[in-house]
């Protein structure tokens, strides 16, 4: 053989194996974006809309997490397991290349001492000057892959969206985001004059948020009255927790709109008449009053919010399934029979 | 080898794409239009095979296959077949002649098949048996008469024109004899453009001619490069699995097959594709075929050699459309 062939039989050997390790990064590319889009699409529907089955968002985090990391492995081991033979990549690069079987033909026909084969050779060398395997192949999204790439970002937009709407206030959707990704962030309200900021709670056992209101007027609410528990330590829904978010929701209050957990709302606009926020005063006072040793259920600033609460409440459309939840708000604002 | 032999292939290969060009070009010459069909003619005729001129009287058969012989300096014959040939028309026979010596022997007086190029007019209008006599001398290349075995040469082409018109009393050629024509061409009427090219070169004054270059020697030494050229599995393949599909019992055939196809084409449908698929790579400045040089040379390999069924007949389904169809279908798959 002589140098002329050795050297048409390297450079085809050289392409070749460029073109191997480019179509296994081709591979890779295509299987990961359509698995990383796929895995986006489920971390984010664990994370929102998994609170129920999975109610840590630490959990729901790393089984997102989990998920992104499977996808990226598997199309890792899928593009290792597809890569092609040096007779397939020589025959892909033909088509791509529309040399017409050069590759194919000559890799066929290796080195030979045969002068045909050499010529073959010598064609196909010939139409590899500058051959660049990245331009030859490039690199190709699925057409999957976008309207996988625009749900990923469609379903939380529609999320912030429906919790919005049923607010009337766009940072309260943004904050019920938040709140179920875990997110420590700050919105400012578009309201109550407030920030809303969505407390991180990435080891909640209920899910149940623990949104407070930064109010700017310099009023502190008090997030929890003493001698109660929170949520998050007693694992069952507090009702002083929904007690605030309701008094979150209440834009018009003074309250300050805060995020609120989703679980438990009642999905009742006409809540946010100032009503809920009175109830949640109320149980503010009820809660300093069993600290102080009792007797606020009597003062006139008790009872002008508990009829307020009550006459809010009263005009509410609860849906069915929020009704055990309504009850426990009662159960929350009405004073101890004892006192 | 080194790489003079390398320089000695090129070389070879330059003279046949040379010859190639020429007779063409002489044939465009005479004969006008249809620039398809005179290179599937040229590559039949490279390839050493026999090709089927089908088209109505007047068409320019005659024509054409006569022009390539004169193109080529090749001995040409022509046999005006008729019910009445008979094989030894064809083949020629032993006649008996007074010697120099003044005794008598019997001598083998060669027909018209010891040619280069033997144009068969018509050839189902003669009967089965002459048919035959063809048969062993377009297989086999050689005659038999009388027990002596006479050789015929290379190069040695049969091209057999048919009118598709007038069936009656005509004897359709068998499938066993159609299989051995390499090619069956279809030769179209003219275009009107065509027509007046046609009318200006044959109602003048001057007569178009062919000036012949190169002979016997240098075809012969050129019919060996087209079988060492190169094909790849992957399109060796490509033609093997047309073939298959064309035959309604495999599992490759497209519905079309089964529906319109009693018996697809035979191995040498296979070796015509490969063979016309080298000559087409070798004609582009390759040494290989390609699946592209397979795809063009499909139809004109295989539309003899599906033989229809029933409602393939009577519906008048096109092999054509047949073999787009099984085309499609394995490039599908």
């Amino acid at each position: 053989m002589t140098s002329t062939a050795r050297a048409d039989s390297a450079t085809i050997t050289d392409a070749l194996a460029r073109s191997q390790r480019r179509i296994v990064a081709v591979e890779f590319w295509r299987g990961a974006s359509v698995a990383l889009a796929a895995a986006i699409i489920a971390g984010e529907v664990t994370i929102i809309f998994g609170t129920r089955l999975l109610p840590s968002v630490s959990v729901r985090w790393a089984i997102a997490l989990g998920l992104l990391a499977a996808a990226l492995a598997t199309a890792a081991i899928r593009a290792v397991l597809r890569r092609p033979t040096v007779r397939q990549t020589a025959s892909i690069v033909d088509r791509r290349l529309g040399l017409a079987d050069r590759l194919v033909t000559a890799v066929q026909f290796p080195g030979q001492e045969d002068p045909y084969a050499q010529l073959v050779e010598r064609d196909a060398a010939a139409r590899l000057a500058g051959f660049n395997a990245a331009a030859a192949l490039p690199i190709e999204t699925p057409r999957i892959a976008p309207a996988a790439v625009l749900l990923a970002i469609a379903i939380p937009i529609v999320f912030v969206l429906t919790a919005a709407w049923q607010r009337r206030d766009w940072t309260l959707g943004i904050s019920a985001l938040a709140s179920r990704a875990g997110l420590d962030i700050a919105v400012p309200s578009t309201a109550g004059g407030s920030i809303t900021r969505t407390a991180a709670a990435p080891s909640s056992s209920t899910g149940v948020s623990a949104a407070r209101p930064v109010p700017r007027s310099g009023v502190e609410l008090s997030p929890r009255p003493a001698g109660t528990t929170d949520a998050r330590e007693s694992g069952r829904p507090n009702t002083l927790s929904m007690v605030s978010q309701d008094r979150n929701r209440d834009g018009g209050s003074g309250a300050g709109p805060a995020a609120a957990s989703d679980q438990h709302k009642t999905s009742n606009p006409s809540a946010r008449g100032g009503g809920v926020a009175a109830g949640a005063l109320a149980t503010q006072l009820v809660g300093q009053s069993r600290a102080n040793g009792g007797g606020i259920e009597n003062t006139p600033a008790y009872r002008a919010a508990w009829s307020r609460a009550q006459s809010a409440v009263a005009p509410d459309r609860v849906p069915a399934d929020r009704r055990v939840l309504v009850k426990h708000y009662f159960a929350a604002i009405r004073p101890s029979e004892h006192e | 080898m080194t790489s003079s032999s390398v320089e000695a292939v090129e070389a070879r290969a330059a003279a046949f794409r040379e010859c190639f060009a020429h007779v063409k070009h002489e044939i465009g010459r005479v004969f006008v239009g249809q620039p398809e069909l005179v290179e599937h003619l040229l590559v039949c005729f490279f390839c050493q095979g026999h090709a089927l001129l089908e088209g109505a009287p007047g068409l320019g058969k005659t024509l054409l296959v006569r022009t390539l012989a004169e193109a080529v300096n090749l001995r040409f014959s022509r046999v005006q077949c008729t019910p009445d040939l008979m094989p030894a028309d064809v083949t020629g026979t032993n006649i008996l002649i007074d010697t120099p010596a003044g005794g008598r022997e019997f001598t083998f007086e060669r027909g018209p098949i010891f040619a280069h190029i033997v144009l068969a007019d018509e050839i189902n209008r003669a009967t089965p048996r002459t048919q035959s006599a063809f048969l062993e001398a377009m297989q086999e290349g050689h005659v038999t008469v009388f027990g002596a075995t006479h050789a015929i040469g290379t190069p040695f082409s049969v091209f057999a024109t048919e009118n598709p018109i007038e069936m009656e009393g005509t004897y359709p050629l068998p499938e066993a004899q159609l299989d051995r024509f390499f090619f069956k061409l279809a030769v179209r009427p003219p275009s009107v453009d065509e027509l007046s090219e046609i009318m200006a070169r044959t109602t003048g004054v001057q007569d178009a001619s062919v000036t012949p270059r190169f002979g016997p020697e240098d075809i012969r030494s050129m019919l060996g490069l087209i079988r060492h050229v190169k094909i790849a599995d992957e399109t060796m393949r490509l033609a093997l699995r047309v073939v298959s599909a064309t035959h309604p019992d495999s599992a490759d055939a497209p519905p079309m097959v089964r529906q319109y196809v009693r018996y697809g084409a035979s191995p040498r449908g296979a070796q015509a594709i490969v063979l016309a698929a080298k000559t087409l790579g070798l004609l582009a400045g390759r040494y290989h075929a390609s699946a592209d040089d397979v795809r063009r040379v499909i139809e004109p390999a295989l539309n003899h050699r599906l033989i229809l069924n029933f409602h393939g007949e009577m519906e008048r389904v096109p092999r054509a459309t047949i073999l787009a169809d099984v085309m499609a279908h394995v490039d599908a798959r």
